[in-house]
């Protein structure tokens, strides 16, 4: 049952937020609009929950109905996670560098050969630095380590 | 009004033009034949690149891209038993069956001929049409563009959704994020939070790559495993493709009809692309002469779902041009896009740029064909793409979304973006909500808003009191009591029919 309602109940709080916030900083025809859609939609979330609650007691038609489950959401997770580190590498290593040994690690996690990650990796590099770097001038963060070190 | 719909279709044959719509369609064919990867993702995927584009160039490139991402689908579907997206699923029953009786090369012919045709039903539909539409068009006034948006969303979240509550709130959240940056009506700072950046509000790319793009790169590394496709491909020879085209004149009722199928439930928006080919299926099967045959390798079986399959684009497009509701998750993007090369999506886009709407038809008709002579020169050597591992695909796909979410606008911070809304999308995919609808109430919730004040300032609070407003609004209580037919339209019945194995997808 929790795992039913725990989305809606996030959504629900992240609504009354905004409510809560734009009747306190905005005038009211800045937030007309924005209090009918936030308050229609809060309570069309309550009707969710209550709905997720319903269901959770009704263990038959719980088993039956086809609704996405939390154990197939937390398979996702390490993936997501892993898709995640490449934020600070960015971050820390710039565009250039963090993008292809992001790839190259990522690659070899998921079993790859050495050879191919290493060549995914570099053709990737290429394409970066290359095509788009110096071909369309598009300019690439180059990320705290480098800016720290070239002053 | 001819002189625009000359001038607009030739435009295509425009030498800055043209080169656009060629690199449209090898993408598109790419991303088509690589299963997991749908149109719509493709379509995200290509999102950021559009920036900085004139819009008929910008356009041309992403249609031509998305009416031939169906095209690579069926190739995996006939030759591996693999469709590339749901849409090709129904071209795969009798298909494969046609592969392993060794003739892959008739089947191709009958899909991708079909396919080719049908699109050009569909475009040539959708011109008429557009001729019928604008006048009407002519007549709408604020509040009718208000109440037309209205109508848009409850299309998608109603009859796009499993359960239409889920629709609402997603579409509310998809409008919700439009709130963020500057009030439409007062210019005031809003939902900003004292953030600079947040000033302009949420752009539309990460918004579009991570609620489409992310969840299927995390499908794609869950995946890990072997090759996506696990068969042989077989032998395609071109007189049998010759032969396969052929077959589409000797059934050419049953083209005529499933293209209308396709055209029609194009036209109504919400009901989106998988169903067509469905019904179409369905409806070929049913009055066959020989019914028994379907799901053994019958022509009929595939010249059916893939003629209704391409035709429903005609349809989708009129709807989404001419009134800016999008048939499905793919316009939706589509009307994203216009927004990202400066158009207004909606009402006034036909008032605006008629002659956009007329080249937009002609590409759609164009790129199949094209296409369609790209996959029958090459379909064999191109479907070796289905034997890339998920595990593989799934990093280079997540490299193209990030580096597209940076170079939308060069912001470092767009990146995080990406990864926020990507979380949200795999959310909402799990627990399936639907991610149309949001993208659809981001999209318009910026014009929704403003026509609201508007209307609200111009005609008073009884401005829905507008006879084609009141109209609209009967349509729209229409749609939301719409579960019934919309079971009876959906093809599950169909599906289920046509193959009780199958698995609803």
């Amino acid at each position: 049952m929790k795992s039913r309602i725990w989305f809606p109940i996030v959504l629900l709080m992240g609504f009354l937020f905004l409510i809560v916030h734009g009747l306190n900083s905005l005038s009211l025809r800045a937030m007309r609009f924005p209090l009918i859609v936030t308050g229609i939609v809060s309570v069309l979330l309550l009707v969710e929950i209550l709905r997720g609650i319903w269901r959770g007691r009704q263990k038959e038609v719980f088993q039956k109905t086809k609704e996405g489950s939390f154990k197939e959401l937390v398979t996702h997770l390490p993936a997501m996670a892993v898709l995640l580190v490449i934020l600070p590498l960015i971050w820390i290593l710039g565009f250039l560098i963090a993008v292809p040994l992001h790839l190259f690690f990522f690659l070899k996690f998921n079993g790859e050969k050495w050879l191919q990650s290493f060549i995914t990796a570099l053709v990737t590099w290429i394409i970066l630095y290359f095509g788009l770097y110096l071909g369309m001038k598009i300019p690439f963060d180059e990320g705290l380590l480098f800016s720290y070190l070239l002053g | 009004m001819i002189d625009q719909m000359i001038s607009g279709m030739l435009s295509i044959f425009d030498l800055n033009v043209l080169p656009f719509i060629f690199l449209g369609l090898p993408v598109g064919l790419l991303f088509g034949l690589l299963p997991g990867l749908s149109g719509v993702t493709t379509l995200a995927i290509l999102m950021p690149f559009i920036y900085g584009m004139e819009p008929v160039k910008a356009l041309a490139f992403l249609l031509g891209a998305w009416s031939v991402c169906n095209n690579g689908g069926t190739v995996t579907a006939i030759l591996l038993n693999i469709p590339g997206d749901t849409a090709n699923a129904a071209t795969m029953l009798d298909g494969y069956p046609m592969t392993q009786k060794g003739l892959a090369g008739r089947a191709l012919g009958n899909a991708l001929s079909a396919s080719a045709f049908g699109a050009l039903f569909g475009g040539l539909v959708l011109i008429v049409l557009i001729f019928v539409a604008r006048p009407l068009i002519m007549a709408f006034g604020l509040p009718e563009f208000f109440f037309l948006i209205f109508l848009g969303l409850c299309f998608i979240a109603v009859l796009g959704s499993e359960s239409p509550i889920k629709g609402f709130i997603s579409g509310g959240m998809g409008i919700a994020l439009s709130f963020f940056g500057t009030s439409v009506l007062t210019g005031e700072p809003r939902f900003t939070f004292g953030s600079l950046r947040l000033l302009d509000g949420f752009d539309i790319v990460p918004i579009g790559l991570g609620v489409f793009a992310m969840p299927e790169v995390v499908e794609l590394v869950i995946s890990r495993g072997g090759t996506i496709a696990k068969v042989d491909k077989s032998n395609v020879s071109s007189a049998q493709m010759w032969e396969g085209t052929k077959d589409i004149f000797r059934h050419f009722k049953l083209f005529l009809l499933s293209s209308g199928i396709g055209t029609f439930i194009g036209i109504v928006p919400g009901v989106g692309g998988n169903v067509a080919p469905w019904v179409a299926y369905g409806v070929a099967k049913q009055i066959s002469k020989h019914p028994e045959k379907f799901g053994t390798g019958c022509v009929e079986g595939v010249i059916a779902p893939e003629a209704s399959n391409n035709g429903k684009e005609g349809g989708a497009l009129l709807t989404t041009l001419a009134l800016g509701i999008p048939g499905s998750a793919g316009m939706a993007l589509l009307l994203g896009a216009f927004l990202m090369v400066g158009l207004d999506p909606g009402p006034m886009f036909l008032k605006e740029h008629l002659d956009l709407a007329f080249s937009m038809a002609s590409t759609l008709i164009f790129a199949n064909f094209l296409g369609t002579g790209v996959m029958m020169a090459l379909s064999k050597k191109l479907s070796a793409i289905s034997y890339i591992r998920g595990s593989m695909l799934g990093p280079i796909i997540l490299v193209l979304c990030v580096f597209g979410a940076y170079c939308a606008s060069n912001d470092l911070w767009d990146i995080p973006f990406f990864f926020i809304f990507g979380a949200l999308g795999v959310v909402m995919k799990a627990y399936h909500y639907n991610r149309a609808a949001l993208f659809l109430g981001f999209v318009l919730g910026v014009m929704a808003e403003k026509y609201f004040g508007l209307s609200l300032s111009t005609y008073g609070p009884l401005f829905f009191l507008r006879p084609i407003s009141l109209a609209i609004i009967a349509t729209t209580v229409l749609v939301l009591f719409y579960n019934k037919f919309r079971v009876a339209l959906s093809g599950k019945k169909y599906m289920k029919e046509a193959n009780p194995r199958l698995e609803e997808r």
